[in-house]
């Protein structure tokens, strides 16, 4: 395994169209180079779950997928001893409250409602991913 | 014994009882009045002197006749007829002198007599002796009016004793008459009286009769009417012992329930006729009950006898005896059942709104943003190669694309409004507006607006959803002074009653009042989208939470001359706040 295949970013995004605008924001500041876009919850989780691969360094979360949700995924990321240290970021477009109370409560480390205005769609996603994988320390 | 008559009853019942035995001792008296006296005179002596009397003077004539009849005859036998004569006369005379023995009037008059007596006999005897010898005719002769003489003196003398006694006789008569005739007088005013009084007491007793006929009547019409209210009043009735059986049911709760009252009374326990779910309330609440000796609107879910559900809303208070212990309940129960379901349905239709809402939130954004997202690209990535009429129409699908994000972000917020439990406080209200009025005025340092907020009255309400209001009040002001040329924002509050008055004034564009009953609803808008932006909702959001803190809001506006919104909150928090 390469470094380059070392996965930075898990992009779990059901919606192709969103998933192609995030994709497009992290390129936009060279963000996107080791990204992997996962469809829904269950391939997540196969993914993240699996001995073989190195943990991310970063979780972007959708919520609303098909088969397991995002809840689902950061109920179990979160209940794992060791998996419950990636930084997971729910990006959504709910501004539920119940979504973010519950979010937060499973020990979620942002909640970022996606933008429909493009440019700040992109500043967000930008600023999320200088924040956890340029300025943030990972725990050793 | 107790006596449930009227003390004039019970007079008149005594007299009534007493009069007869005064009457009777009367009588008794009065007649034995006529043998008490054996001293004084009475009818049968009076009888008896006449005729010993009479008696008497036959026997001293039969002598006087054998004297003759033997002078004239010599006939020894006429002898014989007046010795025997002379015998009687003696013997009537003892008897006479034994009747008049009382009488000193009388036995006077029959000494006398006797005396007379003694000399006719005496007078006969020399007589009869002289006869025997040797008698003359003028000696015969002389004997004869000699005898006459002294027959004739016992006869006055007789006649006398006679008279005497018929005279008493007839005094002792007349006296007689006067008591009898007395008594016959008090004999008819007493039987009279008892008759009033009987007649009195009849009529007391029948009046009497007939008032506890009548009462006795009302007392039954009463407990029937009582019976039915019970029975028949629209909620359920019943009463349980200490072990929770129940001792009575009315028909309203028999027929909800499905039993009849065989099946229930004394057969059936509260604990059996309420679904699982309620038992623990059961359980706590008897007990509370017990102690207590009361508990109020206990939500219940009851098992008919059909097992299916009845809901119903029971309160009840305890009966307890001499000693404190607790003897059985009162129990109401309102049928909850119509209510429960619709409520149920309710929560229902939340829950389905609350999902079409976060599929609003969630799945209309996503292509929005697509929308706006990838135009953007489009304007980015091949912008060089699109003229600018081809760019300007891109903008227009970008700017409403935001709008469109907008509108669905602020009726989201319009039902959350709805949605969210309030909970208020009491505010201090001037120092909250004065933190808003910067917070907004920062926004707009270019414009020069004079916002002058007077003291304000402490209000309650939930300093959230209040915090909303003000900022949707004055963001509005703010918005429609844009065009005034020295832009003026009042704010202000007044009390009334038990509300407290909020008011915004503004110098802006104002409004046509023909439209004012719009300027309240969602999405309606007075102004065109061109001179003012906005989605319309923010009064909407206005009016459902000043609403829901049981408050009222109104505008007053003139176009062209501003406009003023009021809006009114309790001064206090009260216990439970109108839901709408």
């Amino acid at each position: 395994m390469t470094d380059s295949n070392i996965v930075e970013i898990l992009l779990v995004e059901d919606n192709p169209d969103d998933a192609g605008l995030t994709i497009r924001a992290l390129k936009k500041h060279k963000l996107a180079n080791n990204l992997l876009h996962l469809e829904d919850g269950e391939e997540a989780l196969n993914f993240l779950f699996s001995e073989q691969n190195k943990h991310p360094k970063l979780v972007l979360l959708d919520l609303k997928m098909p088969k397991v949700d995002g809840i689902e995924v950061l109920r179990r990321l979160k209940s794992d001893d060791i998996r419950k240290t990636i930084p997971v970021v729910v990006l959504t477009s709910s501004k539920e409250e119940r979504d973010i109370v519950e979010s937060y409560q499973l020990g979620v480390n942002a909640y970022i409602v996606k933008p429909v205005d493009f440019e700040k769609f992109v500043d967000a996603i930008s600023e999320i991913g200088l924040f956890w994988l340029v300025l943030n320390q990972p725990p050793l | 014994m107790r006596l449930f008559f009227e003390k004039r009853v019970v007079v008149a019942f005594v007299l009534a009882c007493i009069i007869p035995v005064v009457l009777g001792i009367l009588i008794f008296i009065n007649s034995s009045g006529n043998f008490q006296s054996d001293k004084a005179f009475f009818y049968a002596d009076a009888h008896a002197i006449v005729l010993e009397s009479e008696q008497i003077l036959s026997d001293a004539i039969d002598l006087e006749a054998g004297q003759m009849s033997y002078i004239i005859t010599r006939e020894p036998s006429f002898l014989e007829s007046y010795k025997s004569s002379a015998d009687a006369v003696n013997a009537h005379m003892h008897t006479l002198k034994k009747i008049v023995e009382a009488d000193s009037s009388q036995a006077e008059q029959v000494k006398e007599l006797s005396m007379l007596i003694d000399r006719k006999l005496k007078f006969t005897a020399q007589s009869m002796a002289a006869l025997s010898s040797d008698f003359s005719e003028e000696e015969a002769r002389l004997a004869t009016i000699n005898g006459k003489a002294m027959r004739d003196t016992i006869r006055s003398q007789i006649g006398k004793i006679q008279a005497e006694a018929y005279s008493l006789l007839k005094e002792k008569t007349q006296v007689n008459r006067a008591k009898a005739r007395n008594l016959r007088y008090a004999v008819m005013t007493l039987t009279a009286s008892v008759l009033l009084l009987i007649i009195f007491i009849f009529f007391t007793l029948n009046r009497r009769l007939k008032r506890h006929s009548t009462a006795d009547h009302k007392l039954r019409k009463y407990s029937e009417e009582m019976k039915d209210l019970y029975d028949h009043a629209p909620c359920g009735y019943h009463s349980i012992d200490s072990d929770g059986y129940f001792l009575n049911m009315n028909q309203t709760e028999l027929n909800w329930l499905g039993y009849t009252r065989n099946e229930v009374i004394r057969k059936l326990k509260f604990s059996d006729i309420i679904a699982p779910g309620s038992f623990p309330t059961f359980v706590e609440n008897f007990e509370k009950l017990k102690a207590t000796g009361s508990t109020t609107n206990l939500e219940f879910e009851f098992l008919r006898k059909d097992k299916s559900t009845f809901f119903g809303v029971l309160s009840a208070s305890a009966i307890y005896d001499a000693e404190g212990k607790f003897l059985r309940s009162r129990s109401t129960l309102f049928d909850q059942t119509e209510n429960v379901l619709k409520t149920r349905r309710i929560n229902e239709l939340n829950q389905e709104m609350e999902s079409l809402t976060y599929s609003v939130s969630h799945d209309l954004r996503a292509p929005l943003r697509s929308i706006a997202g990838y135009s953007k690209i489009i304007r980015e990535d091949y912008g060089d190669s699109l003229k600018d009429e081809g760019l300007q129409v891109l903008d227009v699908v970008i700017r409403n694309a935001n709008r469109m994000e907008q509108l669905i972000n602020d009726l989201l917020s319009f039902s959350r409004v709805g949605r969210r439990e309030l909970a208020p406080i009491r505010m201090a209200m001037e120092k909250n507006v004065r933190n808003i009025v910067k917070d907004m005025t920062d926004k707009e340092m270019e414009r020069k607006i004079h916002v002058n907020v007077n003291p304000l009255h402490d209000a309650a309400g939930d300093p959230v959803m209040i915090r909303q209001v003000w900022e949707n009040l004055i963001s509005n002001a703010i918005k429609y002074t844009r065009k005034s040329e020295n832009p003026t924002i009042e704010i202000g509050s007044r009390k009334e009653k038990e509300d407290i008055v909020f008011y915004i004034k503004d110098n802006g564009v104002g409004f046509d009042m023909a439209y004012a009953h719009k300027l309240f609803g969602v999405f309606q808008r007075l102004h065109k989208l061109n001179d003012f932006e906005g989605t319309g909702v923010g009064l909407a959001v206005v009016k459902q939470i000043v609403t829901r803190h049981g408050g009222k809001v109104w505008v007053k506006s003139r176009p062209g001359k501003g406009a003023a919104f009021y809006f009114t909150l309790p001064t206090n928090v009260k216990p439970k706040l109108a839901v709408v």
